[in-house]
């Protein structure tokens, strides 16, 4: 068999690589009934949801890994909500605010409060290896200090690298809206890091 | 729109990076005259910057995939044996349901064929009819148009003919059948029996086509078409002396 005909069978029997579905075609596979290529979604949003969720739940890996087990259990629930035409990462976060204040809930539920998530002792991941700089460690407690709503605001802006207007459709508000509670979470985060200092002072 | 929301607005597309240079110009502007909000940009802008330096991008933990894995497997293995469990229970309904449904397809697709296949045939009766051996079986086949054909079909199939096949007979019969059966008061007919006029060879052929139109397609533009044939001085002597004949007569008609 010659090169060409050998060439030409290759081209003929070559498969579309999976990397190049985009997140709207493999969410219309699973509408379709292709469960397993949530699979392919998983390996291109684990690491993205489990450090949102780490920062949510401020350090808590356990918690984090089934948040983020749950939202892609859910997203295949619900996946018939999904409309192609919108952004399946503004969906994903949606799906895991949805998860991420359910499990609030049930905590709450269970005498555990939302607020409680940030006093428990952080996962080693989470502490830094040489803190050699006093700011950042008083910004990294006050951080934790922050109301759970506030929290995720700032890691939408800051730690996502997500825009306004991305964030005001996860939250289902304004862009002008973001705004305003990402400047109330940086000045309240502001006071708790004043705070923080001037106990650390006496 | 408040103050504090404004600032609140300024700030937070400062720190994105979203301002134009005049709206920069004008924060500066508004922090200049506040010193209050010059202190306050400056922590907030520093804290931007630290919170993105205190930042950590944490691996994977093996056991997450591990995990989701095992939960997709047995979420999909559920949802199979789901479909198992409901096709069992309702499979004679299923079974019922889709005979009915083939059934009725059946039925519809029976029904848009008979009603195409005629629809079909007349679309090819011109090209079947011209590409006829014989002149009689040509002639014969124009006198037994289908009853089915609509009056504008027939129409269309008989112009056909008289403008494209070869033999003055078989065109005469269409134009007889024409004129005989289908007569439709429209200007696409009429205008086609003037071109006609103009690129029919046969003189018999003429001389029925000008009956037709003076008979049943009179008009203003049928006194010019018949004047400028009288022009044309190949033409068939028969017909100059049936055109000069009728020519006053349409003249008349008009004129009252």
């Amino acid at each position: 068999m010659n090169n060409s005909i050998q060439n030409s069978m290759h081209a003929e029997t070559k498969i579309t690589p999976l990397a190049s579905l985009t997140d709207a075609m493999l969410m219309q596979c699973i509408q379709n009934g292709e469960q397993e290529k949530l699979g392919l979604l998983f390996e291109r949003y684990k690491k993205k949801m489990y450090n949102f969720f780490m920062r949510l739940t401020r350090g808590e890996s356990t918690l984090s890994e089934d948040l983020v087990q749950n939202t892609f259990l859910r997203i295949l629930k619900y996946s018939n909500s999904y409309q192609p035409n919108k952004s399946f990462s503004t969906w994903l976060y949606q799906v895991a605010r949805n998860v991420f204040y359910d499990q609030c809930k049930r905590k709450s539920n269970q005498e555990y409060s939302v607020e409680e998530f940030g006093h428990r002792e952080p996962t080693t991941e989470m502490k830094p290896m040489i803190e050699d700089d006093n700011r950042l460690h008083l910004l990294r407690k006050s951080l934790k200090e922050l109301s759970a709503d506030k929290r995720e605001i700032i890691v939408l802006s800051r730690y996502e690298g997500l825009q306004y207007k991305e964030i005001a459709d996860i939250l289902d508000c304004s862009e002008n809206a973001v705004k305003v509670k990402a400047h109330r979470a940086l000045k309240e985060l502001k006071v708790i890091y004043s705070q923080l200092e001037k106990n650390q002072a006496i | 729109m408040n103050k504090q929301d404004q600032w609140s607005f300024s700030v937070m597309d400062k720190l994105a990076g979203e301002l134009s240079e005049n709206q920069v110009d004008e924060l500066q502007l508004e922090m200049a005259e506040d010193i209050d909000k010059q202190e306050e940009f400056a922590f907030l802008a520093q804290t931007w910057e630290d919170l993105a330096n205190l930042d950590q991008k944490l691996e994977v933990p093996h056991s997450l995939d591990h995990q989701f894995y095992e939960a997709l497997n047995q979420s999909t293995n559920t949802n199979q044996s789901r479909i198992a469990r409901l096709f069992h229970k309702y499979s004679s309904y299923v079974v019922v349901r889709s005979a009915a449904a083939i059934a009725l397809l059946c039925l519809a697709v029976l029904f848009v064929l008979q009603d195409a296949r005629p629809a079909k045939a007349q679309a090819t009766y011109t090209s079947t009819i011209l590409s006829m051996p014989t002149s009689t079986s040509k002639i014969k086949a124009i006198q037994s148009l289908p009853v089915t054909m609509t009056a504008e079909q027939a129409t269309q199939e008989l112009t056909s003919i008289i403008a494209n096949d070869k033999n003055s007979n078989v065109r005469l019969a269409a134009l007889y059948s024409l004129s005989k059966n289908y007569l439709p008061q429209n200007k696409s007919l009429r205008k086609f029996l003037k071109q006609q006029m103009q690129n029919e060879t046969s003189p018999i052929v003429q001389v029925e086509l000008l009956n037709m139109l003076i008979e049943n397609h009179q008009s203003k533009e049928s006194i010019r078409t018949l004047e400028q044939l009288l022009q044309n001085r190949s033409l068939n002597p028969l017909v100059q002396e049936k055109i000069q004949k009728d020519l006053p007569v349409l003249r008349a008609s008009f004129s009252n």
